[in-house]
């Protein structure tokens, strides 16, 4: 198969205008004197804070439990969401006129 | 392999999914008064769309080679049914109700994967909630929903997104609403 891995580059690019903007040797950012704004942060602290991973307490999704889930839950998950089309419909008055 | 990281019968097995999901939800009645169109190959886009948005965003927080725990699969289901809007209007589209079905179905799906169902109490506040939900962005994924728009729901290129900072920020957010909806147990 001649598929291409395809990735979003300009996504990679927007973290340049990220809040907390990463700098190469950055010593004192003079827009951290600002009164607002965003806030540049040396890189190391950036990078260790993005080195600590969660715990890994996942499991693998089990298709059909999930969907089993749902059949067994069916007349919970209806009565909420027709409650709640109920209130709405009631709020707007109606359906339109004409 | 459409996405990296998962095989092609995992892509299958959870699209296949997705269409027994939105069966199930097509047969609420109010849903089924409003004429509402959903075709089995958008499944393959969701399923596409969610393993691209979960491999992004298990680079960003888990070690290499982890799981995604289910009520964080339920948030990311959840955005990804929101960005990919599945049911679609078979006819008229101007009823009121129209505006809450994808997200509705969104939020069904999110329970399947969370195993628990929830929603805040107050009309105002499940308002916002589902309102939450309506337009939902992505950037990530529209050239995934581009390419299956483009060749009904068949992929061939393999995807790598790279979340960037405001998704992973919104993802973070929905996670955390989540956690704290299913931890207080309201339903």
């Amino acid at each position: 198969m001649h598929s291409v891995i395809r990735t979003i580059a300009s996504l990679v690019a927007q973290r340049g205008l990220s809040r907390f903007t990463r700098q190469d040797g950055m010593v004192d950012a003079p827009s951290n004197k600002n009164l607002a704004g965003p806030l540049v942060f040396e890189p190391s602290a950036i990078e260790r804070d993005s080195a600590i991973r969660e715990d890994n307490d996942g499991t693998r999704i089990d298709d059909d439990a999930v969907v089993e889930y749902v059949n067994q839950n069916k007349g919970k998950i209806f009565g909420l969401q027709s409650r709640f089309l109920a209130e709405l419909r009631a709020k707007s008055g109606g359906p339109p006129k004409g | 392999m459409p996405v990296v990281g998962k095989t092609a019968a995992e892509i299958a097995a959870r699209a296949a999914t997705f269409r027994r999901l939105a069966q199930i939800q097509l047969e609420h009645p109010d849903f089924a008064a409003l004429n509402i169109s959903f075709r089995p190959e958008t499944a393959n886009i969701l399923a596409e769309c969610y393993f691209a948005l979960s491999e992004a965003y298990k680079i960003e927080r888990l070690p290499p080679g982890s799981r995604t725990n289910w009520i964080k699969a339920a948030a990311l289901v959840a955005a990804t049914v929101c960005a990919v809007n599945p049911l679609r209007p078979a006819g008229r589209s101007d009823s009121l109700e129209w505006l809450y079905i994808n997200p509705q179905f969104a939020l069904l799906c999110a329970y399947g994967h969370a195993r628990s169902v929830f929603l805040p109490d107050r009309f105002d506040e499940k308002r916002r909630f589902y309102q939450s939900f309506q337009n939902v962005v992505l950037p990530s994924l529209a050239p995934i929903i581009a390419e299956g728009n483009a060749s009904n729901g068949v992929f061939k290129s393999t995807w790598k997104i790279t979340l960037s900072d405001s998704e992973k920020s919104y993802l973070d957010l929905l996670v955390s609403s989540f956690v704290l909806l299913d931890e207080s147990g309201r339903v």
